[in-house]
């Protein structure tokens, strides 16, 4: 890690990780596509979708293939959580603390005003750990939900058409939230916010540029330098 | 003077007595006699007598007799036998008459003052129309709906086109559905005397009607969600029977619903459920749809549902407080969702503002620089 440091660069993301992210960014926009377009049917947008994943039958293969990638994409999560020293290293960090929120606060009034000084943010901004989070919860709801209305019979055979009634609600509401965290919210973030522009490398390359990362995690930085100090 | 020979009603050479005098030397030397008068006196001279009948081969019994003073009630009073039975030309008939053929004077552009509608084509184009031209003897013609003589306005309550009296008229074919649909809460409805209960061409149309599996048909499966909701969707009726007006959106926004939208005709309509013509309300145990009978129902497409099936509403409304926890959670969701999207704007408003003032700067200090560099 060091070394490539001095090339001027920062590890962000093993290649475990961008593979993951790059399956969990394929599946989620094509469970969001299709999903949406359900929730939406009467816009000519989701005519065009649903006309284009081959009508109502293909839509349905279409969402349930993609929700296999994502459970897939989330047990890869979870092996990496307990076999990869920098998934556990990353977890660990990733885990919001006192601080997220006192440097949290200190964004925002710099962000607003310009006055103070700039945050000073660890591995993870408290709105990385924010969505991270999200998507988190956001996923396994989505993965319960989704397979309780994976096949009404099953189901069915199971709970009362009241807890289907719920789990459908959960899924297309939760699935807008997830919408608006992860395709507006995190797309911004990595292509548009706080210098970012045109993109953050780090999904494709695994790495960020030392200038960038030292004024985006100034508090990771030091402690890096520090460890390399002693 | 004419009005003086009209003036002696009982006289020889008056047009009754010519007639028949006509007529009876005309068989008795020619066998039979041309018929051109406009007078339908000729016709009544056998069709007027009460009992007077004809035996067909099959042994059947053609009761022959005309009573004309309904035709003098209906909307034809003015018209002749022979201008609608005008293939009959001879007395008597050589061969035996051909049924009525409407579309003589009933057709868009007619000269005869017949109503100017193209219903007559659409007729013809309807599933009664096509099997008509298909050779189906059991095929009805216009005198079937609308009867022979006596026809009246559809407004007229005595007609047989008449709101109420529909059911009865399409029920002399369709028996068993008439008996089916005289049971069903439309049919009680009906026989109650309500003007807001569908009869047979409410649902089905009248000239247009098609069979069902016809894409035109306003009960083909793609169109039956939308015919029920002519009346099922608006609150104005639905209210005063204490009907939930949504249940047509509800249905819409469901599976069922969008995949019918897009196409899947299997999906489960309006009457997959609440059956065509037996539609009872849930309350009654007879009902497809009381809780007791919806694994049935159900299992009719979903193989093996089970008493789970009727534990919980069937129209969902999330938007609708009666929906309960649904319509808490959704309603949760809803403001998480909005809130967070209004935290995006706030974040994004905040980025770009402190992207552009950190550039601001370096911007300035351009135009500056020839400035300095010139001043020495």
């Amino acid at each position: 890690m060091s070394d490539k440091r001095r090339e001027g660069t920062v590890e962000r993301m093993s290649l475990l990780q961008r593979l993951d992210h790059a399956l969990l960014a394929v599946c989620l926009l094509l469970l969001i596509a299709s999903g949406l377009a359900l929730v939406y049917h009467d816009q000519a947008w989701a005519k065009v979708l649903i006309g284009l994943m081959g009508g109502m039958k293909g839509r349905g293969l279409l969402h349930r293939a993609a929700a296999i990638g994502l459970v897939f994409a989330g047990l890869v999560h979870f092996g990496g959580l307990l076999f990869s020293r920098k998934y556990q290293d990353d977890f660990r960090a990733v885990r919001f603390e006192r601080m997220d929120f006192s440097e949290g606060w200190k964004g925002w009034i710099y962000g607003l005003t310009g006055k103070g000084a700039p945050p000073y943010y660890g591995r993870f901004t408290p709105m990385q750990k924010f969505q991270y989070w999200g998507i988190f919860v956001g996923c396994i709801i989505m993965t319960i939900s989704g397979f309780v209305l994976w096949s009404p019979q099953a189901s069915l055979a199971l709970f009362p058409k009241s807890i289907y009634d719920l789990m459908l609600v959960v899924h297309s509401e939760q699935a807008q939230l997830i919408f608006v965290v992860l395709i507006l919210w995190h797309l911004y973030d990595v292509h548009v916010a706080g210098g970012n522009f045109p993109m953050n490398p780090a999904w494709l390359t695994g790495r960020i540029k030392a200038e960038r990362f030292k004024k985006q995690h100034p508090a990771e930085w030091d402690r890096m330098t520090e460890g390399e100090q002693k | 003077m004419r009005p003086t020979a009209r003036m002696k009603p009982k006289s020889f050479l008056s047009g009754r007595w010519m007639t028949f005098a006509f007529v009876t030397l005309s068989i008795a030397l020619l066998g039979t006699v041309p018929v051109r008068s406009q007078d339908d006196l000729r016709c009544l001279t056998c069709h007027g007598k009460p009992g007077f009948k004809k035996t067909l081969p099959s042994g059947q019994v053609l009761g022959l007799f005309v009573d004309p003073t309904p035709l003098r009630l209906s909307v034809h009073k003015k018209l002749n036998c022979v201008q609608c039975h005008a293939d009959v030309n001879e007395v008597p008939h050589k061969e035996r008459p051909q049924r009525v053929n409407c579309k003589r004077c009933h057709y868009q552009g007619n000269t005869m003052g017949a109503p100017q509608t193209s219903k007559y084509m659409e007729f013809e184009n309807s599933v009664h129309g096509r099997a008509l031209k298909a050779g189906n003897p059991k095929a009805p013609l216009c005198q079937d709906c609308h009867g022979g003589h006596f026809i009246l306005p559809g407004s007229d309550p005595r007609s047989r086109v008449g709101h109420d009296n529909v059911p009865q008229t399409c029920g002399t074919c369709h028996i068993k559905i008439y008996g089916q649909y005289r049971e069903s809460i439309h049919g009680k409805a009906l026989a109650m005397g309500n003007k807001d209960a569908p009869v047979c061409t409410d649902c089905h149309g009248e000239h247009t009607i098609q069979r069902p599996s016809a894409p035109s048909s306003s009960v083909n499966p793609a169109n039956v969600a939308n015919t029920c909701g002519k009346c099922h969707a608006k609150i104005v009726i639905m209210k005063k029977y204490g009907i939930n007006a949504e249940q047509v959106s509800t249905y819409k926004n469901s599976f069922h619903g969008i995949a019918n939208e897009f196409g899947v005709l299997k999906a489960a309509n309006c009457a997959s459920c609440h059956t065509a013509h037996d539609i009872l309300p849930p309350d009654d145990p007879r009902s497809s749809v009381n809780p007791k009978n919806i694994p049935k129902t159900c299992g009719r497409c979903h193989h093996g549902a089970n008493a789970n099936f009727a534990k919980g509403r069937i129209h969902v409304d999330p938007d609708d407080r009666s929906a309960g926890i649904v319509y808490w959670v959704a309603l949760g969701f809803k403001i998480l969702t909005l809130s967070t999207l209004a935290g995006l704007f706030i974040h994004i408003g905040l980025d770009l503002f402190r992207q552009v003032k950190a550039r601001k700067p370096r911007e300035a200090r351009l135009p500056e620089a020839p400035t300095e560099e010139n001043e020495p």
